[in-house]
Order: structure tokens, then sequence, then C-alpha cells
């Protein structure tokens, strides 16, 4: 069975999505609770900066993946000619 | 000049004396146990790069997963410190001339606001327990008032005698001024009792 190689980017995304609204929650909680000290600002731009620098750098390396080829799971196929009418003889 | 910080339903005339963190040793702790979380990746790109073929083939599906897995691992990462440091940020105890505030930041999506007036205080107690502890003078103070079961403690927070010192000197500066108040406050009470029920206590002629 081949799969492409674009649907590992489907559990991915669902992560992504999850940590994303987890991360604006996280993030208007501190500015919300965290008394717009410097402190807070600064935890929340370090966040927000290591988050972007790390998107960027994801997205820099999957850019070079060939998503429209395959990945082959279990033992490929393989098709030996069918002599004497062998493959319908079998049990 | 020191800014007055804003809390919750601030009263009039209302000043902010102690705003209480954890010990700073708390968020070394788990900041170390991040960076332990931190360096694991880094072993594993050493290792696959040396001795697996896994980047090898930059198109590849060994390559691909890699890449994802490693990214989701960073952003994961980075999230759980997040929501670590604010936990440990939003966990605050606030003493103000009037009051005691609990802020008990749990979880992300689970924050407990609790006050008490000062002079409901009965009990203060202060304790360090630990070698750690008394090395880095770190521990909790128990705020016991009256009528109430639970109690606030102020946990693992920096210099406890300090701060049930001044406490202390609070509840008294406050107990003084409202003592008096009360005193007058009561008496006013029986003697407005005793114009409008002559009977109801006292002897009979």
């Amino acid at each position: 069975m081949t799969l492409s190689l674009w649907l590992l980017l489907i559990p991915f995304g669902l992560v992504f999505g999850v940590w994303l609204i987890l991360s604006a929650a996280a993030v208007l909680k501190m500015l919300r609770f965290g008394f717009l000290s410097r402190a807070a600002v600064i935890s929340v731009f370090l966040f927000i900066s290591f988050s972007v620098a790390t998107i960027v750098v994801i997205f820099i390396f999957l850019r070079q993946v060939d998503w429209s080829s395959g990945v082959t799971l279990g033992s490929p196929e393989i098709n030996l000619p069918n002599v004497n009418d062998l493959k319908n003889r079998l049990p | 000049m020191k800014i007055q910080p804003t809390i919750p339903n601030m009263l009039p005339g209302e000043k902010v004396i102690l705003m209480l963190h954890r010990h700073g040793f708390i968020a070394f702790r788990f900041f170390m146990i991040y960076l332990f979380f931190a360096t694991l990746p880094v072993i594993g790109v050493w290792l696959l790069a040396n001795y697996t073929t896994a980047f090898a083939d930059p198109a590849g599906f060994v390559y691909a997963l890699t890449v994802l897995l490693y990214g989701a691992y960073a952003l994961i990462w980075g999230l759980l410190f997040f929501i670590t440091w604010l936990n440990y940020y939003l966990d605050i105890w606030i003493v103000t001339n009037e009051r005691i505030i609990n802020i008990a930041q749990q979880r992300l999506f689970y924050r407990v606001v609790s006050e008490q007036k000062l002079y409901r205080v009965q009990d203060v107690t202060w304790e360090m327990k630990g070698v750690i502890a008394n090395l880095f003078r770190f521990g909790n103070v128990q705020v016991q008032t009256a009528g109430e079961d639970d109690k606030f403690v102020f946990e693992h927070i920096s210099q406890p005698e300090k701060v049930a010192q001044t406490i202390m000197s609070l509840l008294e500066s406050i107990e003084k001024q409202i003592g008096l108040d009360k005193m007058a406050e009561v008496e006013g009470d029986l003697g407005s009792q005793a114009e409008s029920n002559p009977s109801a206590g006292g002897t009979k002629p």
C-alpha cells in the first residue's frame, strides 16, 4: 500500500491547531492577569519570538520535501508471471 | 518612585504592602527540568545524523517525518514551558493595608482568587523546612483567620519570617484602630437597645 507524503501533514496540522489555541489562551491570560509587569510582557515577547522562529525553521526544512512522492507500507507487491495458471491453482 | 500595582477590586485608600511569588529556586528547578528536555532532541539529531541515513534524502519519508516530529516537539516544549512559567508567575499572594489576597493559578484554565480582611487574622505562623529551604531562605507562612477552618498558606515564599513580621505589625496597627471603633460601636448598640426596650435587660427596680 502506498501512502502519499502529504498525509503526514494532517496530524501535524491538528497538533498545530491545538497548539495555536492554547498559545493564544496562554498569552491572553498572561497579559490580562500579569499586571502588565515587565516580566509578563518580556516573557510573552520571548514566547512569541521562539514560536515564530520555530515555525519558520520548520517551514524552511519542510520546503525541501517532495510532497507528491509516496511511501510503500508493508512488503512491496511482486508481479510474477502466471506460469501454467499457478496463481489460480494455489490454495 | 515605586509604582503601585493594580489588584482585583482595589478599595479606595488601599495600598499594596507585599506582592509575593514563590521563591526563585522553585522557578530555577522547573527551568532545569525543561533544559533537560531541550537537550534530548539535540542528542537525537546528532545520533540520527551520524548513525542513520535519515537526513541523506531531504525529499524522503523519514526526513519529512523527522522534521514534523521535531517541529511538534519544539512547539509543545515551548508552550509547556510558557504555561509552567505562567502558573508560577500568576500564583501571587498580595498583602495590602486592609486585606490579604490569595491568587492561585493552578492550571491554564483554573484560577482561584480568595481574600480575607486583615482584621480577621488571628494567628500567623512561618516555617522553613529542609536544607535547601534554609540555605536559600524560603518557606511557608500560614495565616489563620477567625471563624474559618481553612487558612491562607503562602507557599515557598522568600524570607517568610519578614513576611510574618510585616503581617503581624499590620495587624497590630489595625487592631489599635479597629479596637477603638468597635468599642464605640458596641457601646452605641447597647445604649440604643436599652432606650428602645428598657425591660429587656438590666435589673428590675
